[in-house]
């Protein structure tokens, strides 16, 4: 998994490597969904990282595009048990945006436009494991997946690629986010397939 | 989720059914049924039939028949919100060993006796 690894392997068969236990491949992008998508234009969007001290850091739409971007070739996997090989985004490293951020904290929860929360140990958002995608298979990311931008960490369930994003808070605590709190669980690695809570 | 043998509406019903943006692709906006999707497995659960019942809404205090509201059941789980907010009125989860079932958007839900 990372930058450009996986893009180009092309097809494999169900229960090659590629896929974790449980999960069966699709061509097909689903649209998976607690709510309506929330429709927010780029000179509306922010993004937010704020810490347990209460500092903000935020960036606007052209702040964000001015950021080093970087092409992601992936695999995903959705708790529901597809997954969906050689997927490729561009987008900024939250490595990025979290250059500057001073921090004690070891959890996070990233908050999206319309409501929706989930959290994520600040590990697997740092070196080179998760981004904020704009961009889908070359084209502006569709607002049925997250557009404007969403995040993307393809090392866990698919749940954890909060679409819409608006900002990453930083907890001291591992704080329940949407589905996680009713019955998901906390953390949704696929390989070992932290499914339920 | 199982047992829904209800005359759910599809999503054809987008309240912004020409919005090509909302949809993966044009003419399939995000899907959701309406409160009759819900009905089936909380039946299942409790027996108890709650299409006509009466709920309050604790976001904004609309107060209307369960039937009404929008159910988004293609996620992880079944998501029911009020039509009037958006809100989240219910949430049950089904996992091989138990159902989550969050009411907490719901300040009250009034059951008709009648049977
Ligand atoms: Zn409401």
């Amino acid at each position: 998994m990372g930058i450009i690894s996986s893009g180009f392997r092309g097809r494999r068969q169900a229960g090659s490597p590629a896929l974790p236990p449980g999960q069966y491949e699709t061509a097909s992008f689903p649209v998976l969904t607690a709510g309506p998508a929330p429709d927010i234009p780029t000179e509306d969007w922010e993004f937010f990282i704020t810490t347990e001290e209460g500092r903000s850091h935020t960036w606007s739409w052209d702040a964000f595009m001015a950021l080093p971007q970087v092409d992601i070739g992936t695999d995903i996997h959705c708790v529901t048990s597809w997954s969906k090989l050689g997927t490729s985004w561009r987008g900024v490293s939250l490595d990025t945006l979290f250059e500057d951020v001073q921090t004690t904290s070891r959890f996070t929860t990233a908050h999206s436009y319309g409501g929706y929360t989930t959290n994520l140990p600040l590990r697997d958002l740092l070196d080179g494991k998760a981004w904020i995608a704009w961009e889908y298979d070359g084209k502006a990311l569709e607002r049925a997946h997250g557009g404007p931008a969403r995040l993307l960490v393809p090392h866990l369930y698919f749940w954890k690629s909060a679409k819409w994003i608006n900002g990453v808070e930083l907890t001291q605590e591992d704080i329940p986010g949407f589905w996680e709190s009713n019955g998901y669980h906390l953390h949704g690695d696929p390989w070992r397939e932290e499914r339920y809570s | 989720m199982t047992g829904n043998d209800s005359s759910a509406s599809p999503g054809a019903e987008d309240p912004r059914p020409g919005d090509p943006d909302i949809a993966g692709t044009a003419g399939n906006p995000i899907p959701h049924l309406d409160g009759n999707a819900a009905a089936g497995p909380l039946w299942e659960l409790f027996r108890l039939d709650v299409i006509a019942a009466i709920g309050r809404c604790k976001h904004c205090g609309a107060v209307r028949a369960f039937g009404e509201a929008s159910v988004y059941a293609d996620g992880p789980g079944m998501v029911v919100r009020c039509t009037s907010c958006e809100g989240v009125l219910l949430r049950l989860v089904e996992t091989p060993t138990s159902f989550w079932l969050d009411v907490s958007g719901l300040s009250y839900l009034q059951i008709d006796r009648e049977s």
